[in-house]
């Protein structure tokens, strides 16, 4: 383990030292605080709007917009979902894809480390990296709390709040131990981005395909969608089945990146 | 070109047409043909790859390494074996944890002691397509429900235009969302609808359904009131019967049964409901007087007057504040080719009638009588409120042979076409519930077997014996919500975080990375 967390520390440190990874925290940023401020200005519409006229004036889709958490939070991380889809492959496709093509991989391969710590350490960097820019879209509900109120003080429902952040942080996982996978399977960094992003999207497509379809295969494509899985998460919701979903994809992952790294031994 | 590398390039494009047939057909254009296209050049790409690169795959499965392959393949085989079974399992028996502060997502009390009381299984049928908006939110609800009690509640989702014969078989007409609650199987099955989808009223649905099997309703019989049968129809008009609605009654769980009153001293005891369905000779004076002891004690009862029957009730009605007026009531503003068949969108705010409101379905009462709220010689305790109105040209022709139109002396104005008594009965003795309840409805020819198919009237009819049968005080309870948070910003305050989250934010980001860049650079 103390091998795997050594590579981690060493791939994080490739991450934050190159520009590229910078560009990538830009692009989550400039992306998030367009739709953030969008959704503020929405919410204060309807607040104004509220005042002048009450809300039982407004049409019922409006309630929404009662509440900071519901208007602004729920809907900013359900945004940052689909953006997270774009940027988890940029992210994820240099973690062994630059190694095979600068020829280091086969260093590696001879270096007294197993393939198992190898896989778990480029792992553990990549999440590392995807959790430093998921982390960066804190600031927006920390802004909300600093200036909106609430009924008993506090403006935002921390607890739903938090708990969609961690739903935020399992997808990015999940995208970047996919993304890791087809990392292993090609030199070329922008084909194993682009492989990802087409493996990501469709699956995260499921759910629309689910409701063309009848019961039961309905139920089974709707729990493989990543997106109907995190749904209730965003809303506050913790169910245990999200949880075993989301750990047996990466595990799945894992070990084909494992099975994939110890095929250079056997090709 | 070599042959190799056009096959990787035709894969690659292979994969990418593969993969993104399912973003046509459900995000895109949303045609089959075209979807179904793309997969189909996708697969003979990909076919091509394999074609042209078969020698990689040869040497990966050369002998040195086929041991490996071939383990590889068992373990991912294995590992994801077990984790279909844990997954299976989970979400067999998922928890789930609403971390909510108000517990929005977590049923109210009432709906779990509810489940918690159910006696048989009741399954919920929700006829609602999966592209409808509320398909989400229902099944969620309907998830909470099973969650809950997953022994006594389960449900399915039917397109009503996939299952013509399940949409029949419950009543449901074209393009209608509603939820169907069965319970029991076969003969005994029972069950009742609900066209409103929230936790209140799915809730009270079940209430209904669970109360509803032991409900008796009485016909009376005696005074030439229409028949129950087919076989008892007159030979004159074999239509005039109510077959189809005692059908229905007995499909949503009631026991309806015919009920005679001379020479009974008094309503049975397990009546839960009296009709009396177009009487046309008089009630003799102990069967008023049983009658009104069993509404005084707190009785419910559904009267249908129509044009031109005498029955003797006018004192037992005037009791409860309604006159039934003479003549027949007229309405050329809906229907002018023929007045005396009122055509009406007009609707009380009354419980009956306020799931045809918020349908717009127009009840058609032919020949019907109006009625009239009286204020002398009404019972203690007893409210009266109309429920379907006419227009406001409606008229009561007195002489309906001789012309069809308003003349003097008759009544004219908005009339009064369906009326709802309560009376409040709860110091009466030997009650049978705390309160009375009447509907009087002035037509009787809209329960008869060539009507029946009409859904509004069916509506009004089953709606009012719903409303006067319910033995169940319905439950009501707030729906929990987030509390209300408000955000006071001015101009500047936004444009402020604005600046931060949209300017400063990314630019710090980017500075960064250029820093890093030139120093990289200048090592």
């Amino acid at each position: 383990m103390r091998t795997a967390l050594a590579i981690a520390r060493k791939e994080l440190s490739i991450y934050f030292t190159t520009p590229w990874a910078y560009a990538v925290f830009t692009a989550m940023v400039a992306l998030s605080s367009f739709f953030f401020v969008d959704l503020l200005q929405k919410f204060k519409q309807v607040q104004d709007m509220a005042r002048l006229m009450g809300w039982e004036q407004l049409p019922p889709d409006y309630n929404v917009y009662r509440n900071l958490t519901d208007g602004v939070v729920v809907q900013l991380w359900g945004t940052i979902l689909i953006i997270t889809l774009f940027v988890a492959p940029f992210l994820s496709m240099r973690l062994f894809a630059e190694e095979k093509r600068n020829k280091t991989f086969e260093l590696l391969m001879t270096a007294p480390v197993r393939p198992i710590e190898i896989v778990l350490g480029k792992y553990l960097g990549g999440l590392g990296v995807i959790s430093a820019t998921l982390g960066l879209t804190i600031v927006f509900p920390l802004l909300l709390s600093a200036f909106g109120k609430g009924e008993s003080g506090a403006a935002l429902e921390w607890s739903t709040v938090l708990l969609g952040y961690g739903g935020l942080l399992v997808w990015g996982a999940t995208c970047m131990a996919v993304g890791l996978f087809i990392s292993a399977l090609t030199e070329s960094q922008m084909l194993a981005a682009f492989l990802t992003f087409t493996v990501l999207l469709p699956w995260m497509l499921l759910s629309g395909v689910a409701q063309s379809v009848e019961e039961p295969l309905r139920s089974v494509l709707a729990y493989l969608s990543f997106d109907a899985q995190l749904q209730n998460m965003l809303k506050g919701v913790m169910d245990i089945q999200s949880m075993v979903f989301f750990a047996s994809v990466i595990v799945f992952s894992l070990l084909l990146t494992h099975r994939t790294v110890e095929a250079q031994r056997w090709a | 070109m070599r042959a190799t590398n056009v096959g990787k390039v035709l894969g690659a494009f292979g994969l990418l047409l593969l993969l993104s047939s399912p973003f046509t057909l459900f995000v895109t254009s949303g045609s089959l043909v075209a979807s179904g296209l793309k997969a189909g050049v996708g697969l003979l790409l990909l076919g091509a790859y394999f074609a042209t690169n078969y020698k990689q795959f040869g040497q990966f499965a050369s002998r040195k390494s086929s041991f490996f392959f071939a383990s590889t393949v068992l373990t991912a085989l294995v590992v994801l074996g077990g984790l279909v079974a844990v997954n299976y399992i989970a979400f067999k028996k998922n928890k789930r944890w609403d971390l909510t502060k108000e517990k929005i997502y977590t049923l109210a009390p009432q709906t779990t002691a509810t489940l918690a009381g159910l006696t048989d299984k009741v399954r919920a049928i929700g006829f609602i397509p999966p592209t409808h908006t509320y398909y989400g939110m229902l099944e969620e609800l309907f998830q909470r429900y099973h969650t809950e009690a997953p022994e006594k509640f389960e449900y399915t989702f039917k397109d009503p235009r996939r299952s013509p014969d399940l949409a029949a078989k419950y009543q449901l007409k074209d393009g209608q969302t509603t939820v169907v609650l069965v319970r029991g199987e076969g003969a005994s099955e029972s069950h009742t609808t609900l066209n409103t989808l929230s936790e209140l009223e799915l809730t009270n649905a079940l209430i209904k359904l669970s109360a509803v099997g032991t409900q008796k309703v009485y016909f009376v019989t005696g005074h030439g009131e229409w028949p129950l049968e087919k076989g008892q129809a007159s030979p004159t008009d074999p239509g005039a019967t109510l077959s189809e609605l005692i059908q229905q009654l007995r499909q949503e769980g009631y026991s309806p049964e015919t009920l005679n009153l001379a020479g009974m001293p008094d309503v049975p005891k397990d009546a839960s409901l009296v009709v009396i369905a177009g009487a046309r000779a008089p009630f003799v004076k102990p069967e008023v007087e049983a009658l009104q002891r069993y509404l005084a004690a707190g009785g419910r009862m559904l009267y249908f007057a129509d044009a031109g029957l005498e029955d003797g009730l006018d004192a037992l009605l005037a009791e409860y504040g309604v006159q039934v007026d003479d003549g027949i009531a007229a309405d050329a503003q809906f229907n002018s080719g023929n007045p005396y068949v009122v055509l009406s969108p007009f609707y009380s705010e009354h419980e009956i009638g306020k799931p045809l409101r918020q349908r717009n379905l127009n009840v058609e009462l032919p020949t019907p009588r109006s009625l009239s709220a009286l204020r002398g010689g009404v019972a203690p305790g007893v409210k009266v409120e109309p429920v379907v109105l006419t227009s406001q040209y409606g008229w009561v022709e007195t002489k309906p042979e001789e012309n069809a139109m308003p003349s003097d002396g008759e009544k004219t104005g908005q009339l009064t076409l369906v009326v709802a008594a309560t009376r409040d009965t709860k110091d009466a003795q030997d009650k049978r519930f705390d309160e009375a309840r009447l509907v009087v409805v002035g037509d009787s020819e809209l329960l008869l077997d060539p009507n029946w198919g009409h859904e509004p009237n069916r509506n009004l009819v089953m709606n009012s014996l719903g409303w006067a049968s319910n033995q169940v005080a319905k439950i009501t309870f707030r729906p929990p919500d987030r509390e209300t948070s408000t955000l006071e910003l001015d101009e500047a305050t936004m444009d402020g975080i604005r600046f931060v989250s949209t300017d400063l934010l990314p630019l710090s980001l980017l500075g960064m990375g250029l820093a890093i860049w030139l120093a990289r650079r200048n090592k």
